[in-house]
């Protein structure tokens, strides 16, 4: 049964780690914006599963309601507003700076996959309930760091107020 | 079984991935998209390490992380919009006011 | 109060100040000058004034003091050395101090240059009231005084290059006085030039001691350019005494024109009569003279050199004597005899009569000068007319003019009892006993030549009929007091001065010569035995001689002014080379100046200034780097995403450096 257990973690790990990428892959090789959004979700909802398989469930929760669902959903809106049409219609350049930034990417890859496939090759620890539980994230979110959580929610706030300043119509007459 | 290294291999490919996708398309908002990729990658070896050391810390800090994702693309959409008002373009090749 | 002011001003003091107060005033009155450079009105005069001729009274005052400090002229009198005032420059071996010496030399050099400096500065008040740079002018005169005594009192030679240099500069300034007028700035230009030609020369002979100086293993300490160091390692001079000498001297041509550095001194007439007086000829050309006294050690161990100066300074006196004849410009007529009696002045050290030749300077001071005053208050008087042949018969109406300048006319001639007889006569007959009769008897031709011009000028200026216009004539007065004074005191003093020389053959003691004798022991020890026939009976057919040039051209320029003019026509072409000066200055123009310009226009400005150093080095370096800005900026193109590239390309490279 253990065994059964631990085979069905490599294989949904397997399957959500080639979910994750293959939409990735997906979503920056789309020609059209919207396709390329969809594909993300995708790749993020597979994200998501993973963080469900690494004992975070509350992080998976956030991870689709927040970056999945409401990041996305305004990716969409946006998307829609300066609607171009589909890249095609413009020549894709095939600069040098392009695959120089392909091919540093490769190397960057490469260079860290060789430092990361190192021994020693271990199991994940038993992590019983309460790693899980969000009541632990929770303790530590308010206690350790209360301070960060406090200057994010004042981000946030900025965040906000920007983005509103910033995306709003200038409807007065004559001022800069 | 599936060891840290295995989610660390995940997250490089994410996160080059991503990388590959800002530098290389040049639709702004692909761009940004890409930007997410690469956050969710971060995520993915935060909560790798935290689960590997049995510490909540990497989840807090993955948390964060999400809200600063949040709370970036909002503003960022916001001046895609203002700069398509302004030039009515996403293509990065065309914002060239910084030129020089 | 008065005590604690005498404790302070000892002597070191007094001689300082013979040199300070003229700066002083200088100082003073160039900043009055600037302050009202462009205030016409004349508030500030009086106080020019008080300071203009305050400071060199005082500095006369304190050089007077210094002398009968050093008990004045009895023999055997010390001299006096202020020590260094501070250590000016000390690098390696090159060790220099300012500091000031008084000795025999140098205080009758300062007592002539402050003494004759007053009356000239009192002279100006009347001559320059009324020009409007009064004030510029003065602070220039009293900065001449200060280079000038500074040069004279300086311990070392190179304090007294620093004089020598500043006197050039003032005489540069003070000769294009009216820069507006271009033909008088080039004047001064050419002045400074032909001068500085000659100081190639000073220098070279400078740098030629400091090289003995420093291979003869001299303790640096002393100052190698101390003349009293010089003096003690004079043995060390010996392989080079020529050398040194005859650049020395080059120098000494420079400043003194002599040929054939002298075509700067006719032209600098240009600038104002007291300045004419006082710089160009009793004070500033002099300097040559001074020089070589100074260092007559160096000189008198290459008889080479001195025969060289000798021969120079007697060819000199006699063509300078010969321009005389034939120039109409008054000015330049003195000019001309300035150059003559200073070759007499150089004719003298050649052969040794070291004295002889500062007790010329001495007596030329005088009766130079006040020929050049006398002069310029007749040129006042008619308005600034310079040619003699507009002149004439003015003696009616300026008798005190005339009078002083037939005084001193007759010094220069030579004529006794003025202090000239005396002192032509000391030299020419050491040239006779010291030097050989070749020297003795162009110097007897000069005397001959001097008694001529001098009364010319006076014939065509002061007797006879008159060649002045009729409203002219009615404004012709007589100078006023300011100047009149410091004439009748010039007139005097070459009345009396020659019985500070008077020979022993005629009885008397020759004060000069005994008391700066001590300094020269080169002169004492070749000095000829004091013969009492050979000496009377030159100095009897000298006399004569000059007398009778004297009358000759008093009474041909002043009855028969045509007979000149039709000799001339018998010698018509000699005539006309000489009327143009020997062309010299058209020759200096052809074979010099204009190979000079044109080097320095096409080759120095067109080809190294703008190509090489506009064009490559600056320009250049302006483009190169104009060049790869464009290079390096061509990586900003404003797109945010390249930019992003760089940041990933970069972060690559460091991971990479990190992790493997």
């Amino acid at each position: 049964m253990v065994g059964e257990m631990q085979s069905m973690n490599t294989i949904l790990f397997y399957l959500l780690a080639a979910s994750a990428v293959f939409s990735a892959l997906a979503t920056i090789t789309r020609r059209s914006p919207p396709a390329s959004a969809i594909w993300l979700v995708v790749s993020l909802l597979s994200v998501a599963g993973i963080f469900g398989m690494l004992g975070a469930p509350f992080l998976a929760a956030l991870q689709v309601l927040i970056a999945a669902g409401a990041v996305m959903v305004l990716f969409l809106f946006v998307i829609m507003l300066v609607d171009q049409g589909e890249e095609s219609l413009r020549p894709r350049i095939v600069s040098f700076g392009r695959v120089l930034g392909a091919v540093a990417s490769g190397y960057l890859a490469l260079i860290l996959i060789l430092a990361i496939w190192k021994p020693p090759f271990v199991e994940a620890p038993k992590s019983g309930a309460a790693y899980e539980a969000p009541l632990t994230l929770a303790l530590a979110v308010v206690g350790r760091y209360a301070l960060v959580l406090e200057l994010v929610g004042v981000m946030l706030l900025v965040a906000a107020v920007a983005a509103i300043s910033l995306a709003k119509r200038d409807t007065t007459a004559g001022e800069g | 079984m599936v060891t840290l290294q295995h989610h660390l291999i995940l997250s490089v490919a994410l996160f080059v991935i991503g990388a590959t996708g800002v530098v290389v398309r040049r639709n702004v908002l692909v761009m940004f998209m890409s930007v997410e990729i690469m956050l969710a990658s971060v995520n993915v070896a935060l909560l790798a390490f935290s689960r590997w050391t049995l510490l909540p810390n990497g989840q807090a800090l993955a948390m964060f992380i999400m809200a600063v994702m949040a709370a970036e693309a909002a503003v960022g959409l916001a001046l895609v919009v203002a700069f398509f008002r302004l030039r009515r373009t996403v293509f990065v090749d065309e914002m060239k006011l910084l030129k020089g | 109060m008065l005590e604690l002011l005498y404790r302070h001003l000892t002597l070191q003091t007094v001689i300082w100040l013979i040199v300070a107060f003229p700066l002083f005033g200088a100082a003073a009155n160039g900043l009055i000058a600037l302050a009202t450079a462009r205030d016409e009105r004349a508030r500030f005069r009086p106080l020019v004034t008080l300071l203009g001729c305050g400071a060199p009274m005082l500095s006369f005052a304190a050089a007077s003091v210094t002398f009968f400090t050093l008990t004045g002229f009895e023999a055997g009198s010390p001299s006096a050395i202020t020590g260094p005032l501070f250590s000016w420059v000390a690098s390696g071996a090159l060790v220099v101090d300012v500091g000031l010496n008084a000795d025999q030399l140098s205080l009758i050099m300062s007592l002539v240059v402050s003494g004759v400096g007053l009356l000239i500065h009192v002279y100006s008040v009347g001559y320059m009231r009324h020009d409007a740079a009064y004030s510029r002018y003065f602070a220039f005169l009293n900065l001449f005084l200060f280079f000038m005594l500074l040069l004279v009192l300086a311990d070392n030679l190179v304090l007294m290059f620093v004089g020598w240099e500043g006197v050039g500069l003032c005489s540069y300034l003070l000769i294009g006085f009216w820069f507006e007028d271009r033909d008088k700035a080039r004047a001064g230009m050419k002045a400074f030039v032909v001068n500085r030609i000659g100081d190639a020369g000073f220098l070279a002979g400078m740098f030629l001691i400091f090289g003995v100086m420093s291979a003869a293993g001299v303790n640096p300490e002393s100052g190698f350019f101390n003349f009293q160091t010089m003096e003690r390692y004079g043995a060390y001079f010996v392989p080079v005494a020529t050398a040194v000498s005859l650049l020395l001297f080059a120098g000494a041509v420079g400043k003194s024109a002599q040929i054939p550095l002298y075509v700067w001194l006719p032209d600098a007439m240009a600038g104002p009569t007291p300045v004419s007086a006082l710089i160009h000829a009793a004070t500033m050309v002099t300097a040559g003279v001074y020089m070589v006294v100074r260092l007559n050690f160096i000189f008198a161990l290459s008889p080479f050199a001195l025969h060289a100066v000798a021969v120079i300074g007697a060819s000199t006196a006699i063509y300078a004597a010969v321009m005389g004849l034939v120039v109409t410009d008054l000015k330049k007529i003195l000019a001309y005899s300035t150059i003559s009696q200073l070759g007499t002045m150089f004719l003298a050290c050649g052969v040794g009569a070291f004295t002889g030749a500062i007790y010329h300077l001495v007596a030329h001071s005088f009766f130079k000068a006040l020929l050049f005053l006398s002069a310029g208050a007749v040129i006042n008087a008619l308005g600034g007319e310079q040619d003699v042949r507009n002149m004439g018969g003015l003696k009616r109406r300026m008798p005190l003019s005339a009078w002083t300048f037939v005084i001193a006319a007759a010094a220069l001639a030579g004529l006794a009892p003025t202090v000239g007889f005396f002192s032509k006569d000391a030299i020419l007959w050491q040239a006779y006993e010291r030097g050989n009769t070749v020297l003795w008897a162009m110097g007897f031709l000069g005397v001959g030549l001097t008694s001529f011009y001098i009364f010319r000028a006076a014939g065509f200026v002061f007797f006879g009929q008159t060649n002045v216009s009729m409203e002219r004539w009615k404004r012709v007065v007589e100078a006023p007091v300011s100047m009149a004074i410091p004439m009748m005191l010039l007139a005097t003093g070459t009345l009396v001065g020659g019985f500070l020389g008077v020979p022993q053959c005629l009885g008397g003691v020759n004060r000069m010569g005994e008391w700066l004798g001590q300094l020269i022991p080169y002169e004492i020890s070749r000095a000829p035995a004091p013969g009492t026939h050979t000496e009377i009976i030159l100095m009897v057919i000298t006399l004569l001689w000059s007398a009778h040039f004297s009358i000759l051209g008093l009474l041909i320029y002043s009855q028969k002014r045509d007979l000149p003019g039709r000799m001339a026509k018998k010698v018509a072409p000699l005539h006309r080379l000489a009327v143009n000066l020997f062309y010299i200055d058209e020759l200096y123009e052809k074979v010099i100046v204009r190979p000079l310009t044109w080097f320095s226009s096409r080759v120095l400005w067109k080809a190294a200034d703008r190509v090489a150093v506009d064009g490559l080095a600056v320009g250049g370096t302006a483009r190169a780097v104009g060049f790869m800005a464009v290079v390096a900026s061509a990586a900003q193109n404003g797109v945010l995403q390249r930019y992003l590239l760089y940041f990933l390309v970069g972060a690559v490279a460091v991971i990479a450096f990190m992790a493997l």
